[in-house]
């Protein structure tokens, strides 16, 4: 049986409350796992840490390059943070040797790298992101679903939803609400972001040529603040109190979650990614001493405790230690 | 002694005559190296695509289908007695590990998985991938085995699922059965109710087939659960029999070719179904309902022109097949299709023994093989990479191809095309996705208009104001404040643009929002202020004889703009009430149907008019000032008040110079970057209206520069725009120049 989907609008909104009631208990408070061993000092650890990357994880980066530059002096450490495609070039050409990204590398990128280096390099999870749907903090919309989010984002409106989302009225919002255009926010398309946004949540559609595109998540979420009508996306970290979160459902079927960490590492939440590093990874030698710390240290207590700090959610130890057992083959 | 001095002088002359000219003619080749490296890195998009032959090699088994070697260029093949690859020119036979005793019956390519589907003679069904370990050793590896009835089939489709399980159609005597996992995995052979095929194809998704029947109609079937295959859509019969058929990368788009060369792309296209429950028929976008009825047509936005209460609703339609796209015919009869793992190209064989490359979204056919042999084109197929291609005719065949820009051709840059999943043909920028299965948007159109349209409400908002001001400081102003405007103008020019974008998105622009009102009643009532100060002023002054004050009409013009701004303050919020329901930009957007958007093409004239003004009130100042003042006194002296003398003699005196300001400025404006990525939303939008914003050619590279790969694409594309950019700044100026130097010659002065 096919219902119409403004049936299961309203179904789903006056359903809503009650969730969003209950789940608005599940505190955000995020504690890295105590089973996550402390990061050990190795001597002899010098060079160059070059991370050339996501835009997402520039503020991460950089506090996990200051933290390990205070275990190891000796070493040099850079952070560039233009977008995750700047990464694999930047590693392909030797310019960084570390390269964070929000997405995984696509075929081509990985071809074009391993042409010039000859092998392919090591993808390494470093911790989870949750991204956001944000509107104003006034706005009193309770929750989407990925096909209402794909008909206000996507001119084609894969996810199949039938009707063109201009106005707030047309997600059930009523009042003075009901004729307020919306106005749309984005990340710009340098961005893992905005690759990840188009795959996941436009289902591979496209994006409206209305969207703002807008050079990082902070700018997003500060055009969102600004703007009472306003509606974006970003990694969760961004999150400031002029901006509220959505809770989303994966279609009008699902029940809707809110980007919490349980959420997001059962695969609830529908929209959360791991944010990866990509490092060099040379047959026969691995990758270099200095490199390998610098993930170690990532993997590490304090490493993870800085993607909380963050806003980022970290990694839950079983996958910790598969990271791990990665860099040592 | 008297000559010394001379002689030094006449040496620094000499390095003097050589070295201005030299660091001259330095500047001039810069800027022509810029021009010559732009279409030097653009260039390469329009070179034509080339296939090389890489191997040939005579065989006369039936290949059932053919592969390459994963992350090589080397071929594999299978026939009726295993699978062979080449090794030093000779094939070898490659063992897949647990199918020693068994021989291939049929083998089909399993789309995007980059395996190969291989039906044995005792029933079993493997995804077969070969690829080169590690340690250089080529090897086989089976990846998911099922068992069916032992059937032999004439020919099967292969995909590979979600999970990793191979899903397979089979066709025998034209009937027509679907095998693959169902439920909790248990293989199930489902027959579908056809008897007349001829050509089937799954989608790389496995979960759609594509059956070609004899009477020249294509049936698109659900298979995605076997226990519940459908029927989704019949598309039109043609006078001829297609006889291959393939799905593009991304499955949106199915390539159907047939028995005369006709090759055509159909594409999912959302479609929506209108349901007329009134007593008469009705009318939506030009699709009519009849009463009671309910038909299926193209989305094209019918849910806006449907009325809430009305006869007729819209519910979802589904995606169906719609025949988008047309390509060159092939010489003969098609015989196989394959698409390429890595974008939108695919290849077709046809029975003359001709291959041709064609790219799915541009409807180019890139390369055009000649048939190597009068024998038909067996099989064909793409290599990992997407630039391997393989054919069988007697034997094998294999080329390298080089076709890096099959997406970029002018029709692409400046022509709408259809996009998957796109109701119609548009022009589009969006220029990446996070996969390889969208399509690349490369249309400059967005760009350039936005450009156009910056560069508009730039001059709009600052040719008035840099020209009043530049008449008032060079004729009207007294030389002590002319002394210091001037200066203080230029000065303007100093502040960096990312300083002026900036303040312009993140203060003026929420600013102006607010204001919005306010600044429409203030541009109301501006002119009347206006005409209001200068009746009142005139009557204050206008004695017999009386000398203007120096500064009287500065004081008159901040006291109209205060005047304005105060009482456009003041009645701002009861007008606001009282004609727009207390919000005027909601006003806007019911009445109107004005969407106001915060970045937007007013905020981006101001601020960009801003960074202009310094430019256009420079040249226009100095235009003015070197009007002979032989001529100004004589009008001044026959009788002519200043304003009338300014009107009709200043002005036509100066107008070359005038013009070539604005046109300085335009290149100024056009060619400006930070405030346009600051302040103009950078939406590709095709809609001059001054509320909403726009993308600029400049803007665009300077976002996108970053993510394109180098050498790619987009990288080239972006130069291309570069390139454009640049010869259309440097036409203004040169125009700009040469009035700049009629001018001069006119009057015979600097």
């Amino acid at each position: 049986m096919k219902l119409n989907g403004r049936f299961w609008l309203s179904a789903l909104l006056g359903s809503s409350v009650a969730t969003v009631a209950v789940l608005a208990d599940s505190t955000d408070a995020v504690k890295v796992d105590d089973s996550i061993a402390k990061y050990a000092k190795v001597d002899g650890v010098r060079g160059n840490v070059n991370v050339v990357g996501s835009d997402t994880m520039v503020n991460m980066s950089t506090l996990w390059g200051e933290e390990f530059k205070k275990i190891y002096p000796e070493v040099n450490v850079s952070v560039e943070g233009k977008g995750s495609a700047t990464a694999p070039p930047a590693l392909a050409a030797g310019t960084s040797n570390i390269g964070p990204m929000s997405r995984p590398m696509k075929p081509e990128e990985l071809d074009t790298y391993t042409s010039k280096k000859g092998a392919k390099p090591l993808e390494i999870k470093t911790s989870i992101d949750a991204l956001a749907v944000v509107v104003h903090k006034d706005n009193p919309l309770a929750n989407l679903t990925l096909e209402l989010v794909d008909a206000i984002f996507s001119k084609t409106r894969k996810a199949g939803y039938t009707e063109d989302i201009t106005t707030w009225g047309q997600l059930g919002l009523t009042g003075d609400w009901a004729n307020k255009p919306i106005s749309l926010y984005g990340r710009n398309s340098a961005s893992g972001t905005y690759g990840y946004f188009k795959e996941h949540a436009l289902a591979k559609g496209d994006f409206k040529s209305s969207v703002k595109e807008q050079p990082g998540t902070a700018a997003v979420v500060q055009g969102v603040a600004e703007d009472l009508y306003g509606i974006g996306y970003g990694g969760i970290g961004y999150i400031t109190p002029g901006v509220r979160a959505i809770p989303l459902a994966k279609t009008f079927s699902d029940k809707v979650f809110k980007p919490t960490y349980e959420n997001a590492l059962s695969g609830k939440y529908p929209l959360a990614r791991y944010l990866l590093v990509y490092i060099d990874n040379p047959p026969g030698k691995g990758p270099d001493a200095v490199v390998r710390e610098y993930v170690k240290f990532i993997l590490s207590h304090e490493g993870q405790e800085i993607a909380v700090k963050d806003g980022y959610m970290p990694l839950p130890p079983a996958i910790v230690a598969k990271e791990l057992e990665k860099l040592n083959k | 002694m008297a000559h010394q001095p001379n002689l030094k002088a006449i040496v620094l002359d000499r390095i003097a005559a050589k070295v201005i000219p030299g660091a001259g003619l330095l500047v001039v080749c810069c800027v022509l190296g810029i021009l010559v490296f732009l279409a030097y890195v653009a260039i390469p998009l329009f070179l034509p695509a080339r296939a090389s032959v890489a191997v040939v090699r005579g065989d006369k088994a039936a290949c059932l289908a053919m592969d390459f070697v994963e992350g090589t260029a080397e071929p594999w093949w299978v026939t009726g007695e295993g699978v062979w690859r080449l090794e030093n020119g000779s094939p070898v036979k490659v063992e897949i590990p647990g199918y020693a005793k068994a021989r291939p019956v049929a083998a089909a390519n399993a789309g995007i998985s980059r395996t190969t589907g291989i039906v044995f003679d005792d029933g079993r069904f493997a995804l077969v991938r070969v690829e080169k370990r590690v340690d250089g050793a080529v090897a086989a590896l089976a990846l998911d085995e099922q068992t069916f009835s032992a059937v032999r089939p004439d020919s099967i489709c292969a995909a590979r699922d979600g999970e990793g399980h191979g899903k397979l159609a089979r066709l025998a005597g034209g009937i027509v059965t679907v095998c693959g996992p169902a439920g909790l995995g248990d293989a199930v052979e489902t027959p579908l109710e056809i008897s007349d095929a001829i050509a089937i194809t799954l989608s790389n998704d496995a979960k759609t087939l594509a059956v070609a029947r004899n009477s020249g109609e294509v049936e698109i079937w659900n298979v995605e659960d076997l226990t519940e295959t459908r029927r989704t859509q019949t598309l039109p019969a043609a006078s001829s029999r297609i006889t291959a058929l393939a799905f593009l990368l991304g499955d949106e788009t199915l390539v159907t070719a047939d028995d005369r060369g006709a090759v055509l792309g159909w594409m999912r296209v959302r479609h929506v179904t209108l349901t007329n429950s009134g007593s008469t028929e009705a009318q939506v976008l030009g699709d009519r309902v009849p009463a009671g009825k309910s038909v299926v047509v193209r989305d094209q936005d019918h849910s806006k022109h449907v009325t809430k209460d009305g006869p007729v609703r819209v519910t979802p339609g589904g995606l169906l097949f719609l025949k988008a796209r047309t390509f060159p015919a092939l010489h003969a009869a098609a015989t196989s299709v394959a698409a390429s793992p890595r974008n939108k190209c695919f290849a077709a064989g046809d029975a003359s023994g001709g291959v041709a490359v064609y790219h799915g979204t541009t409807e180019q056919r890139n390369i055009a093989i000649e048939p190597p042999v009068p024998l038909p084109a067996k099989r064909v197929a793409f290599g990992g990479t997407g630039s391997e291609l393989g054919a069988w005719h007697d034997g094998l065949r294999t080329w390298t191809i080089q076709n890096p820009y099959p997406d970029v051709t002018a029709r692409a840059l400046f022509a709408p095309l259809w996009y998957e999943s796109y109701p119609e043909p548009e022009l589009v920028w969006q220029s990446s996705s996070g996969t390889q299965e969208s399509e690349p948007k490369y249309s400059l159109w967005p760009l350039i208009f936005g450009t156009l349209k910056g560069t508009l409400y730039a001059l709009l908002f600052s040719i008035p104001v840099a020209f009043a001001a530049a008449i008032y400081v060079s004729r009207f102003a007294p030389a002590s404040l002319r002394s210091w405007v001037k200066p203080a103008i230029e000065l303007m020019a100093g502040i960096p643009s990312v300083v002026v974008g900036m303040v312009a998105a993140l203060w003026l622009a929420p600013l102006a929002e607010r204001a919005l009102c306010g600044i429409f009643v203030g541009g109301t009532l501006f002119p009347f202020v206006f005409a209001g100060i200068v009746a009142l002023g005139g009557r204050l002054t206008e004695k017999p004889g009386a000398r203007p004050v120096p500064g009287l009409e500065l004081a008159g013009a901040l006291v109209t703009l205060l005047a304005t701004v105060a009482l456009a303050t003041a009645l701002s919020g009861p007008v606001e009430r009282g004609l727009f329901h207390g919000d005027f930009r909601q006003w806007l957007f019911e009445k109107l149907h004005i969407h106001y958007d915060l970045r937007n093409g007013f905020m981006v004239g101001v601020a960009l008019g801003f960074a202009v003004i310094p430019v256009v009130f420079t040249i226009a100042e100095d235009a003015l000032a070197n009007v002979p003042a032989s001529m100004t006194t004589a009008s001044l002296a026959l009788g002519a008040t200043r304003w009338q003398t300014v009107r009709h003699v200043i002005l036509p005196a100066a107008a070359s110079g005038l013009f070539a300001a604005s046109v300085l400025g335009l290149g100024r404006a056009a060619g400006e970057t930070m405030i346009v990525v600051m302040a103009a939303g950078n939406t590709p939008i095709l809609d001059p209206a001054p509320w909403n914003g726009m993308r600029t050619m400049s803007a665009a590279m300077a976002i996108e520069i970053p993510e394109a790969p180098v050498g790619g694409s987009l990288y080239r594309v972006l130069f291309l725009t570069g390139l454009l950019l640049f010869g259309f700044t440097a036409a203004l100026n040169t125009v700009a120049e040469i009035v700049g130097t009629r001018l001069r010659r006119k009057y015979g002065r600097n």
